[in-house]
């Protein structure tokens, strides 16, 4: 993806990489802008990380010079059912994340191995259904169980606390 | 000297009773499977068991939580080995080279390794607690904000140095990790910087979810890409197939050593810790090396100086904390809390006050180092097993880990989002070539860096001369810049040599 694409002599995949550290460094530069370059005749919370954010502005210009007449870094090396499997990884740990409180971490747990080990790994379901509970209930075991930690109940189990 | 060895006699006295032994081996088999998860660290696993451990007394509670603290120096290897997941923060430099041993059916010889390296580092670092301890704790104090900055600097600029092939990359993501490390509460003045409003962020970017994410999971989002998936991590049977030969010892003594002086010296400077001597060794380690390109490709070296560092900075970090009552790190500060607990005062007149206290602590640390080189060389060939079994299901178990372990950190769903970002991140970087260990090493020494710098500017009354009017700040800094401007001049050099002989 983008790697044969060029921008005259400058591949596209490294000129959006220097964008982005660019960006990164604008960002930071916006964040302290509130904030002071000296206190009391002290150094203050804004210089060091604007001097750094000045600096990588100027590796990411050197960047995008050194990457003139380079090969295009190849983004996504592989077939397109395994990108896309690859994203499905990622959207599936977000949903994880983003449900574990709410709807509770072994639920979650439950629900993500079932997904990871169908979809992504493509084991039978009988395979599956019995390996999510097996690494689900060994979660329960060793970090609840074992080490004391508490693992949010969610909604369905709440009325185990 | 004699006085020493007879009040090492005593320790081992108190040492090796019944319960107190058998509480050092508790110790360290709990704080090598803590060491295995990441997320509960050595601070957060002593922290956790110094109520329950009141009831002990004081030699016993602290035999336990010291095991413990050493045991999570070893333990931290075995996933940063199999998995690439650093399970705290002074194994990350393992997953460099042992993760990549791994993949070449060497995961046995790399825990090997790692295991005899902990124990030389381990056990050499006590006997510099023995005899030089008093003596160093007072030169540990007489390093002020500009030579901690001198240090961390030379620790980036190794890093930054040695583990890309490009040095605009590296210092990009030396600088990513610096910037990653200001986010958060301003550490002199207290504004919040960085944080756009998100209130979780206040206490900064935390070093497990980057590492974690950087590391592990980029690796499990890669390795969907990849054919075949995780057979790349061959396993060999046998004990004398998964244990390192000869050769590999005699290989990695040079490092251990190395590793020993530097971790414990390191770990003597409050503050300083295991993290900085395991990237310092590595950075030194491939300075030394004739075939510095073998590093980052199963370069034993380097997982023998930076596991032995690692584990000798645990006896330096007793110094400080035993003879002047200044923790050197956050377990030590806890540890300082336990002795506090029983009402003994850490300081020059503790050895006086409580000597079979402190001398069965440090008689127990040698029992201890022994159990743990037996527990992990006698455990390798059922590790390599067991990782046989679960090589199908990897990228699920490390997965799990992840999540879990990173949630149960901080109990913050905040910091698993961080970790998936930064597992996004990682795997770009690894496309584009960019470095992931500076970013770690970073995070880690950003706010320490920049408190060090103004800290020292301020005393100064903004003079940088500051830098260079102590020589010790001085060497430091000087060795720094060598690390950048040696590869270029040599490289310059070949090339203009080149096109002479041609």
């Amino acid at each position: 993806m983008f790697g044969d694409k060029k921008l005259g002599p400058i591949p596209v995949p490294q000129f959006l990489a220097a964008c982005f550290w660019i960006c990164l460094a604008a960002l930071v530069l916006f964040g302290l802008s509130s904030l002071p370059l000296a206190e009391k005749g002290a150094v203050g919370p804004r210089a060091f990380p604007s001097s750094l954010a000045v600096s990588l502005i100027g590796l990411s210009v050197l960047y995008i010079f050194q990457s003139r007449k380079q090969e295009g870094v190849v983004l996504f090396e592989g077939e397109k059912r395994d990108i896309f499997k690859m994203f499905l990884l990622v959207f599936l740990s977000l949903a994880a994340a983003f449900a574990w409180e709410k709807v509770g971490a072994f639920p979650v747990l439950l629900i993500f191995c079932v997904a990871e080990l169908r979809w992504i790994e493509e084991y039978s379901w009988k395979r599956v259904i019995g390996l999510s509970l097996l690494f689900t209930a060994v979660v329960w075991l060793v970090f609840t169980k074992a080490l004391g930690l508490n693992l949010p109940l969610g909604i369905f189990l709440r009325f185990l606390s | 000297m004699i006085e020493n060895l007879q009040s090492l006699l005593l320790g081992f006295q108190t040492a090796l009773t019944v319960g107190n032994l058998f509480l050092c081996m508790v110790g360290v088999v709990v704080g090598t499977l803590v060491g295995a998860l990441p997320g509960i660290g050595p601070t957060g696993a002593v922290a956790i068991l110094l109520p329950a451990s009141y009831s002990l007394g004081p030699a016993g509670a602290l035999i336990l939580l010291a095991g413990i603290y050493y045991g999570t120096q070893y333990g931290g290897t075995i996933t940063s080995v199999l998995m690439r997941v650093p399970g705290e923060s002074a194994s990350v430099v393992t997953t460099f080279d042992g993760y990549e041993m791994a993949k070449q059916g060497r995961a046995g010889v790399a825990l090997g390794i790692a295991a005899i390296g902990s124990f030389v580092g381990g056990t050499l670092s006590i006997i510099g607690l023995m005899f030089l301890g008093p003596v160093l704790a007072n030169y540990a104090l007489a390093f002020g904000p500009a030579e901690y900055f001198g240090l961390m600097v030379l620790a980036l600029s190794l890093i930054t140095a040695f583990t890309g092939k490009s040095l605009v990359r590296g210092l990009i993501a030396t600088i990513f990790g610096l910037l990653l490390g200001t986010v958060g509460d301003d550490v002199i003045s207290g504004d919040p910087r960085l944080t756009f409003g998100i209130n979780g962020l206040l206490d900064g970017i935390q070093f497990l979810p980057v590492a974690v994410g950087l590391f592990g999971v980029s690796e499990m989002i890669e390795s969907v890409l990849q054919k075949g998936g995780f057979e790349v991590l061959k396993t060999e049977f046998g004990f004398r197939k998964v244990l390192p030969s000869i050769a590999d010892f005699v290989k990695s003594i040079g490092a251990m050593l190395r590793g020993t002086v530097l971790g414990f010296f390191v770990g003597i400077l409050p503050g300083a810790g295991a993290t900085i001597a395991s990237f310092l060794s590595y950075g030194m380690e491939q300075r030394v090396s004739k075939t510095p390109e073998r590093f980052g490709k199963g370069a034993i070296e380097g997982v023998a100086g930076p596991e032995t560092a690692n584990n000798a900075s645990t006896g330096g970090a007793f110094i400080p904390m035993l003879s002047l009552g200044i923790p050197g790190s956050g377990t030590t500060a806890v540890l300082l809390g336990a002795f506090l607990m029983f009402g003994l005062q850490p300081g020059p007149s503790l050895f006086r006050d409580a000597p079979g206290v402190v001398w069965g602590l440090i008689a127990s640390m040698y029992i201890g180092n022994v159990a743990l080189l037996v527990i992990n060389i006698g455990f390798i060939p059922l590790i390599v097993r067991m990782m046989d079994v679960i090589k199908p299901y990897m990228r699920l178990v490390v997965l799990i880990l992840a999540i879990v372990g990173v949630y149960s950190f901080r109990n913050a769903v905040l910091d698993v989002v961080v970790m998936l970002a930064f597992a996004l991140i990682g795997y770009f970087m690894k496309r584009y070539d960019f470095p992931q260990a500076p970013v770690v090493l970073g995070l880690i020494l950003g706010d320490r860096a920049e408190q060090s710098l103004r800290q020292a500017l301020s005393i100064s009354k903004n003079d940088p001369s500051i830098f260079f009017q102590s020589p010790l700040s001085a060497i430091l800094l000087i060795a720094a810049a060598a690390s950048f401007l040696l590869p270029v001049f040599s490289r310059l050099w070949q090339k203009k040599k080149g096109a002479t002989s041609a």
